[in-house]
């Protein structure tokens, strides 16, 4: 039987929003702050400068921005098909919008899961279950917090669930793995 | 029962250790940045001279002295926010203040258990626990920091009891 995860998109969706929006306010008034010191500073010849390199950079943000924006819908889309599903000796992860995968985790190889929060996923109260075997997958980890989503989507991973789910999640998981008393290797 | 971390807790000195850390590394890469600015200065003997030395080493001091109390306070928090406990089959470890992850390591999923201190762990007189297992992320996450040297003895002996019992030793 598969599983559709209660991945919380509208939260999903509001997070990157937001984060977008105050990114863009953050960034911006970095900028101009900036600017306006070096104009303080340099005088008449700094302001010239100033106004060429603060469109640019500007302008540079703003399609960055763009390029997220349009990318959202994709994430939604990646989000949505995600299914996972408790076999007898496997935990299968199915995903993808065009170029699909399949992920079976055997239980008795299964080394540890993680649950992560970004600083935004906690504002918003969702959390990504990431479950990791000695594969190569594991490789890709990286603690840089930005990334997190990023290696939400690199990994075995359900990502966007609720706290509470992502607990039950994971117990569920370790309860399966219990039963495997091997290293795992 | 008492969790693991009320058994064995982090030392108090581990926030101005992580702090004094991170101040030193910061600092230490502003003087070379200061020294890379100053040498491209130096073909412009007239606009070097016009710079004010102390003015310079005082606003460096003290924006040494508000990074310092901006990351003590975060690492008061981080210590607050640090998490550690067992249950019977897994061993559970949270940490972060604005980012939260939280890693689930069963015992028998272990495979080594090292103790090991840096410079100023050294000076401090604190101990890092590093749990591994098979994986990367577990380098980055699971490991106790900043215990004292009774507390990280007993954490050791307790984990590799855990573990040694789990592989059926």
């Amino acid at each position: 039987m598969e599983n559709n995860p209660n991945i919380q998109i509208k939260k999903f969706v509001f997070m990157k929003l937001t984060s977008m929006i105050l990114g863009l306010v953050l960034s911006l008034t970095v900028i101009f702050l900036i600017l306006v010191l070096i104009t303080v500073f340099t005088g008449e010849a700094g302001l010239d400068t100033s106004v060429i390199g603060g469109t640019t950079l500007g302008f540079i943000i703003i399609a960055a921005l763009l390029i997220r924006l349009i990318s959202l819908p994709f994430e939604i889309w990646r989000l949505a098909m995600i299914r996972y599903n408790f076999e007898r000796d496997v935990l299968s992860i199915r995903g993808g919008i065009i170029a699909r995968y399949e992920k079976n985790l055997l239980y008795s190889k299964i080394q540890h899961v993680v649950i992560t929060q970004g600083f935004w996923e906690r504002m918003f109260g969702i959390s990504n279950v990431i479950i990791q075997t000695a594969g190569n997958d594991g490789l890709i980890v990286q603690q840089n917090n930005a990334q997190n989503q990023q290696l939400a989507f690199n990994q075995p991973a359900i990502p966007a669930l609720l706290k509470e789910d992502a607990e039950k999640l994971k117990d569920e998981i370790v309860f399966k793995l219990s039963k495997f008393k091997g290293q795992g290797l | 029962m008492a969790t693991l971390i009320e058994q064995y807790p982090l030392d108090s000195k581990k926030p101005i250790k992580k702090t004094l850390a991170g101040v030193l590394g910061t600092s230490i890469f502003v003087i070379f940045v200061g020294i890379f600015i100053l040498i491209s200065f130096i073909d412009d003997l007239g606009k070097l001279s016009s710079l004010n030395p102390i003015g310079l080493v005082s606003l460096f001091i003290a924006l040494l002295l508000i990074l310092f109390i901006v990351k003590y306070v975060y690492e008061i928090f981080y210590l607050k926010y640090y998490f550690y406990d067992a249950t019977k089959t897994e061993l559970i470890i949270r940490k972060g203040v604005f980012s939260r992850n939280e890693i689930t390591l069963p015992f028998n999923r272990i495979q080594d258990i090292y103790v090991d201190q840096d410079s100023l762990d050294r000076i401090f007189g604190l101990y890092d626990v590093h749990v591994s297992s098979a994986t990367m992320a577990s380098a980055f996450l699971s490991h106790i920091d900043g215990v004292n040297k009774t507390n990280a003895e007993e954490l050791k002996k307790f984990l590799l009891k855990k573990v040694g019992r789990k592989n059926g030793k």
